[in-house]
């Protein structure tokens, strides 16, 4: 099993490219699962028809799968909750220019 | 280190087009622009000499609605309709073997337009149906396959079936110049057919386009876009076909007023609506695109009222054309023009983007989006254009020469900022 903060530490480099926030900070994580060498993250997006979808997802796989004993990386694309600006993180909102 | 790549679930079949069938038409459009207002530099004398349709102000604003806008516009919708509405492109092959047609299209009846010779307008134009039905096809094959329409998909279908309208009335126009087999008047028609390509197929395309980008963009939250969403649908969409209407049969004055009030009313309530998803924006700065966009809304509240004015002004008073040529430019490149631009300055680096860069993103540091083009040479290109469009109107509307000249100028130079900073993204 590897260190869940860990995992998150290495998902900060996954961003969105137009926010320029990381999923993590943005609140985009739901939930990240490991069993056997298999690590399942569940992810949203800021919206449905985000047209980074595929790339984010793509750069979640990339990113978890650095780590030793990681055979398989899934990462399912989920809309329930659906995400609001109140899942950001207090650095994201700074960084965002959002104080409340 | 273990090979396995990630299993990706859930919405994850590539929807997007390739990036090289958008980016053809974004780029040429960019040229296109810079063209169109050097035009409108070069025979700034067409813009003082209230009469209406010479020449060079046809091909000016031909290239305008049809090599820069409609170019951008078809771009954008074959990038921006599989993302958003979640269907592929039906044939990515018919999208790219039609610009080559469309360009010959706008390139010919340009040419033709500014040569005076508007008797064989008609091969061009023929052109242009021909290129414009195969995006139509495209589009409608495309759509049927939408499983789930949100409002913004509404504004698309409203401005397709407008295109579509447009491109017959523009064809037949163009035929009865050399037979006049339709009984109506020349000049009817010319409106009636310049005022659906501007309200309809590009003003409807941008609202509609708006209401995802804007809160995608600024995180506008809480904003439910069906709350006014509809009701504006409706206006504009009935308001359009009614200003359309009033226009090719000449219904008279009363009738176009109160058609053009609903128009307005849409307008109106889109701007509320607009200012609503800037007001709850948790993204606070106002980026680049939303100054380009914010500006462009205001354009659209000028037209508006420059229309509101137009209609009221009889056509034999002093000055009409002049009326009439400011309202064209408010249009095309105070709304329209501005909108598109700012648009471009996500598309474009994103499609860049996610070409170059997404593939690495998660293993090493790669650049955001704003940092693929100059800030402040973009948003030099902005004032230039901004300020250029202002002394334009003045000038147009005061009918001093000098002074358009120098707006057009001003404009002219502001595209060519924001084509070479937008261009040099893709060959980057």
């Amino acid at each position: 099993m590897i260190d869940k903060e860990a995992l998150m530490e290495a998902l900060k480099n996954v961003y969105d490219p137009e926010l320029g926030l990381n999923v993590v900070d943005l609140g985009l994580i739901y939930g990240i699962e490991q069993q056997d060498g298999t690590v399942q993250v569940d992810m949203t997006m800021t919206t449905p028809g985000c047209p980074l979808h595929e790339s984010m997802l793509q750069g979640v796989g990339d990113a978890l799968s650095i780590f030793a004993g990681v055979k398989r990386v899934e990462v399912r694309l989920v809309w329930e909750p659906l995400w609001t600006p109140d899942r950001i993180s207090a650095e994201g909102r700074q960084a965002l220019g959002w104080a409340a | 280190m273990p090979a396995a790549g990630p299993l990706l679930s859930g919405l994850t079949t590539s929807r997007a087009a390739s990036v090289s069938l958008p980016l053809r038409y974004m780029v040429t459009g960019l040229l296109f622009a810079v063209f169109a207002f050097g035009l409108a530099t070069a025979y700034a004398q067409s813009f003082v000499d209230d009469v209406f349709l010479t020449p060079h102000l046809l091909a000016a604003t031909h290239l305008a609605a049809l090599g820069w806008l409609t170019m951008i516009a078809m771009g954008a919708l074959y990038q921006f309709v599989p993302v958003v509405l979640d269907v592929p492109i039906f044939s990515e092959r018919l999208g790219k073997a039609q610009f080559y047609l469309y360009l010959a299209g706008v390139l010919g009846l340009a040419y033709e337009m500014g040569s005076g010779r508007l008797q064989t307008v008609a091969w061009p134009a023929g052109l242009l149906v021909l290129a414009i039905g195969m995006f139509l096809y495209n589009m409608v094959r495309t759509l049927a396959r939408v499983e789930r329409w949100p409002l913004t998909g509404w504004f698309i279908l409203a401005a397709l079936t407008s295109l579509g309208l447009v491109v017959t009335a523009g064809f037949v126009l163009a035929v009865n110049l050399i037979l006049g087999f339709v009984p109506l008047s020349q000049l009817a028609f010319v409106e009636a057919h310049a005022h659906l390509a501007a309200l309809g197929w590009l003003g409807l395309l941008a609202v509609g386009v708006s209401y995802k980008l804007t809160p995608m963009f600024a995180l506008s939250h809480p904003f439910n876009e069906w709350r006014l969403g509809r009701a504006i649908f409706v206006l504009l969409t009935t308001g359009v076909v009614g200003v359309f209407v009033s226009l090719l049969l000449r219904l008279g004055p009363v009738a176009l007023l109160a058609c053009w009030l609903v128009v307005g009313a849409g307008v109106g309530l889109y701007a509320w609506d607009y200012a609503t998803m800037l007001r709850v924006r948790r993204r606070r700065p106002i980026d680049l695109t939303q100054q380009h966009n914010v500006a462009g809304v205001a354009g659209l509240v000028l037209t508006t009222l420059l229309g509101l004015a137009l209609v009221l002004t009889p056509a034999e008073a002093a000055g009409h054309s002049r009326l009439q040529l400011a309202y064209a430019v408010m249009a095309l490149a105070g709304w329209l023009g501005l909108t598109t631009l700012g648009q471009l300055y996500k598309i474009v680096p994103f499609l860049v983007w996610t070409h170059r860069f997404a593939p690495r993103m998660g293993k090493e540091k790669v650049p955001l989006l704003k940092d693929l083009f100059p800030q402040r040479l973009a948003t030099a290109g902005f004032v230039g254009l901004l300020a250029g469009l202002v002394v334009a109107e003045l000038g147009v509307l005061t009918g001093f020469l000098p002074v358009v000249q120098t707006g057009f100028a001003l404009a002219t130079a502001g595209t060519a900022i924001a084509a070479t900073n937008l261009i040099r993204v893709v060959f980057r």
